[in-house]
């Protein structure tokens, strides 16, 4: 068998099986269930969230306690569809990015500072308590209520985010917990976070993801979701 | 009296996680958070209940006036780009303030504007075309 053969067995045989190993580092799909909890009663919220890694698309299918699909990309395109009335509201703006979603840092890698510095914050100080590592970063002079944000790692891990208010009083706490690898990230399966609205007033939202997948995708998914033609847009 | 009963017993357990958080460095207290929403009753409102059978009326979009439930959703899902005071409509520079501020301060304005749409769930018009920031105000 010359070369040119041996060259052609193998695209033939070669390609299709790394285009599924593409395929299975390009698709995530996680299931995410958030409750509030404020005024002493909860809210629950289920979607399902479906990440195109290659192309920056996040498409969400909101299920619980209604029904609607938001779609946005990494140019800031927003749509959100609500199949029972068919219609589609749009919003553009660069702040809208797929690149700005928590989901995007933890699938890519870049939860390093879980996106401040793009924000204009700035590392002002890092230390060490009990093996972990706590990072403190100063608010740009435009964020006029929060003075500084402390993040802390745990092996390269954010677990706990706290946003310290001008007035001295913390504003939010952040939990990240549960993290789980799946071969090529890694995610924490369970963010619980707690705001301050006043000394004695505050809300929990717990947000816990199951059911991660990054190939074996049922031929229903949500990747290729198409909004109907005959969509009427709302403003 | 139940319902203060309650609200005191949510508000200790609070205190509780946030202490224990502390003590214990940066871990949140799970079993407690998970005890806390196990104990509180469901939000009986009709964002949660009638959402699902109510649909959104586009000759109501059309003529100008707002869903409270789709205000509340876009609230819950979206409001730290004030996605919801764009649908309610507001100043542009309202809008381009949540995303400024992270949130409209972090994703705290987002929650209190939340609460207020619950509670006044029936008659949502002061907000609707509100330019002030602080859209409760």
């Amino acid at each position: 068998m010359d070369k040119t053969k041996v060259l052609v067995v193998f695209l033939i045989f070669f390609i299709p099986q790394l285009r599924l190993i593409s395929q299975g580092k390009d698709l995530v799909s996680v299931s995410q269930e958030t409750q509030v909890l404020s005024k002493g009663s909860k809210s629950i919220f289920k979607c399902d969230i479906y990440y195109n890694k290659e192309k920056d698309v996040i498409v969400t299918h909101h299920y619980y306690p209604a029904e609607f699909v938001k779609m946005s990309n990494r140019f800031g395109e927003l749509k959100i569809y609500f199949p029972r009335t068919n219609t589609v509201t749009i919003q553009q703006n660069q702040s809208l990015s797929t690149t700005n979603e928590l989901l995007y840092y933890f699938i890519n890698n870049k939860q390093s500072d879980l996106g401040l510095s793009k924000e204009g914050f700035k590392l002002t100080g890092s230390t060490r308590e009990e093996g972990l590592m706590v990072t403190i970063w100063q608010a740009p002079v435009s964020i006029k209520v929060i003075d500084h944000i402390k993040i802390v790692f745990n092996d390269m891990q954010p677990v706990y985010a706290e946003y310290m208010g001008v007035d001295g009083t913390i504003k939010k706490k952040i939990y990240y917990s549960r993290y789980t690898d799946y071969k090529f990230f890694t995610i924490p399966l369970r963010i619980t976070e707690i705001s301050f609205e006043s000394k004695s007033d505050s809300t929990i939202r717990l947000s816990v993801f199951s059911n991660v997948r990054t190939n074996d995708f049922p031929d229903n998914n949500y990747f290729n979701f198409k909004i109907p033609d005959d969509a009427k847009i709302s403003k | 009296m139940k319902k203060i009963i309650f609200l005191s017993l949510v508000f200790a357990l609070t205190a509780m996680f946030c202490n224990n958080a502390k003590a214990s460095g940066y871990t949140a207290d799970e079993r407690l958070v998970d005890e806390m929403f196990a104990k509180a009753p469901e939000a009986v409102n009709p964002f949660l209940t009638d959402f699902t059978s109510s649909a959104i009326s586009t000759a109501a979009m059309a003529s100008g006036s707002k869903d409270a439930a789709v205000a509340l959703i876009l609230d819950f899902f979206l409001g730290g780009f004030g996605i919801h005071r764009f649908y309610l409509g507001t100043e542009v520079m309202t809008g381009i303030g949540y995303i400024l501020t992270c949130g409209g301060i972090f994703g705290i304005v987002p929650i209190v504007d939340f609460i207020e749409l619950i509670i006044n769930y029936n008659d949502i018009s002061r907000y609707v075309n509100n330019p002030k920031f602080f859209m409760w105000n």
